[in-house]
């Protein structure tokens, strides 16, 4: 149980500092505000044990990182950083909650969601070099909304089989 | 076994999702960025993670337990493939996992292994706490898809009921059932019969063995003596344990040294030969009657398991022991001896002729400290009363004595049997 709070702890401290990463005093309070909202239904979720706490707070991130592109700020911490911050606090509450369940290894678990995040934050530098190279930004968009719908579909319909519901 | 979705995977689908859409919303391709990366996690997470089929089993688990000793059973799981780290619940009752051979003990209760192949066998020792009722299982067992996007769960279907008996104390030194009955044993009986003890010599006649014509005394007095000898039978023994203490307070230690006492008396008079039978009292009344064997014994010990501090109906409860406990048995009564109508049980067992003694456990020791005159005074009347019940019984002839927390069991059965003899010398 204490490794299942140690866990949840860490994962809001990592919640907090990717919130305030951005200075408010740069004109990017929304942005903040976004980041703060994230880790109180972080905090919220892993308090009364409601997994969607992760969630939500995983969409707040990616939600300020939309909004904080649209304003005229340095996109602070970098983007492969982001990423990383978002897969690691992901990955702390899910041990947490998985810690509280059931026994566990903290030591592995945590290890697991540190590679698991640092391949994230590869790729998504890999990502950036390969938008950086394309000047074709508005196919390249496109693109990806096509594919997270094909893939959502996907998703979908692949648990919906695992379930069993299906029949 | 079945896989569900796990948090982290509807955290990366929805966020990845989200950010796709943003990305449309502003026309900027970091959120894409950053969503496509968690849905290739998730995508890349499923794809790996399909959940086998498995079955989880436990073998050789045995049906009893003495109280204190380690027990070993086999835990067997197969898996079609395979699986990373897994988790095994044991789902322990009454009992602590001590060690585990083929896997890595986590917490009190269960086991983790590093990755199962076709087949995992775990070699489990746990050790029965208390007496009572325990139990293995179900067995749960929990693993993760390699990225941990879904929780696989397997659950075992049975439980495994064990009955942990107390630790039996060894008593050298018992008291003797007066009458016998008709069965072998190791008791002396008083009448004649064909046994190995000596009794008396008496004249031959017609129909007498020969073989117990005793030639010495013959030769001096020219006609056919023989040795009358004396049979070894076995007694019967009734024990009573008497449970009427307040649940959830010092005195339920009480029924736990009652327990320990009765079991150690069952073997030790199993051992003998003699024939045992039972009687709680709690809130209900139950009896076993007397008989012999390991099977027999066993009865008596799960009765013995399933007593629990409550109050007595004392007019039930006479009623059944005098019936349960007739001639020619001897009756142990264990008791704290809270109540009067328990010194009223024992009276009725004496009118009825039966040999009662009594183990009467030493209630004091086991009260917390009286705070206040009030209380000191409440204490002290109480006691003194208790002291007249010992005291009526006492002088009515049942042999009484009190057993202190400190002394080993043999102690209260000496000096009963001293009191016997004393009062049969007396008598």
């Amino acid at each position: 149980m204490a490794s299942a709070r140690l866990s949840a702890l860490a994962a809001v401290a990592i919640g907090v500092w990717l919130a305030v990463a951005l200075p408010v005093s740069q004109g990017a309070g929304i942005v903040t505000l976004i980041g703060l909202s994230g880790v109180a239904l972080l905090a919220l979720g892993l308090t009364f044990g409601l997994h969607g706490g992760v969630t939500a707070a995983a969409v707040a991130f990616v939600t300020r990182s939309a909004v904080a592109t649209t304003m005229s700020v340095e996109v602070h911490p970098p983007l492969w950083a982001q990423v990383l911050l978002i897969v690691l606090m992901v990955e702390l509450a899910s041990a947490s909650f998985a810690l509280r369940s059931r026994p566990g290894d903290p030591i592995l678990i945590v290890a697991r969601g540190l590679t698991t995040a640092l391949v994230a934050a590869v790729l998504a530098q890999v990502l950036v070099l390969l938008v950086e190279g394309v000047e074709a930004r508005g196919t390249l968009v496109s693109l990806a909304g096509v594919t997270a719908g094909v893939l959502a579909a996907g998703w979908v319909t692949r648990v919906w089989h695992r379930s069993g519901l299906s029949g | 076994m079945t896989g569900q979705p796990s948090p982290r995977l509807r955290a990366y689908v929805t966020a990845g999702v989200v950010g796709l859409i943003a990305a449309l919303a502003v026309g900027e391709p970091s959120p894409a960025l950053i969503g496509a990366v968690l849905l290739t996690l998730a995508i890349v997470g499923i794809v790996g993670g399909a959940a086998p089929s498995s079955e989880l089993s436990v073998l050789d688990v045995p049906t009893t337990a003495v109280e204190g000793r380690p027990l070993d059973f086999l835990v067997w799981i197969a898996v079609e493939g395979s699986i990373g780290r897994a988790y095994v619940d044991l789902g322990l009752v009454g009992l602590d996992l001590v060690d585990v051979v083929g896997a890595r003990k986590v917490g009190r209760s269960a086991f983790s292994l590093m990755s199962i192949g076709a087949l995992a066998e775990v070699t489990v020792k746990v050790e029965p706490v208390g007496w009572g009722r325990a139990s293995v299982g179900p067995l749960e067992l929990h693993a993760e898809s390699p990225l941990g996007m879904l929780d696989l769960r397997l659950q075992g279907s049975t439980r495994h009921d064990i009955v942990t008996l107390p630790e039996e104390a060894t008593l050298r030194k018992l008291m003797s059932p007066i009458e016998t009955n008709l069965h072998v044993g190791d008791l002396i009986s008083t009448h004649r019969g064909p046994g190995s003890e000596f009794a008396e010599l008496r004249p031959f006649r017609h129909g007498d063995d020969p073989r117990s014509v005793n030639w010495r005394v013959s030769s001096r007095h020219e006609a056919l003596w023989v040795n009358e000898r004396h049979p070894e039978k076995n007694g019967d023994v009734m024990l009573v344990v008497d449970s009427q203490v307040e649940a959830g307070t010092e005195l339920q230690s009480l029924v736990d040294r009652s327990v320990r006492l009765a079991a150690s008396l069952a073997r030790a008079y199993s051992k003998r030969h003699n024939r045992i039978g039972i009687v709680t009292l709690d809130g209900l009344c139950r009896w076993v009657y007397p008989g012999m064997g390991e099977h027999h014994r066993r009865r008596v010990l799960e009765q013995l398991m399933s007593v629990m501090p409550g109050e007595v109906i004392w007019e039930a409860a006479e009623r059944a022991v005098v019936r349960a406990a007739r001639r020619p048995s001897m009756v142990l009564v264990i008791t704290p001896l809270m109540d009067p109508s328990m010194a009223g049980l024992i009276h009725a067992l004496k009118r009825a002729g039966v040999d009662v003694s009594v183990i009467a456990l030493d209630v004091e020791s086991v009260l917390p400290l009286a705070a206040g005159q009030a209380r000191l005074l409440g204490r002290r009347i109480w006691a003194m009363e208790r002291e007249r019940l010992c005291d009526r019984l006492s002088g009515e002839g049942i042999p009484i004595v009190s057993w202190r927390s400190i002394d080993p069991p043999d102690v209260p059965l000496a000096q009963l049997e001293t009191w016997r003899g004393r009062w049969r010398r007396l008598g």
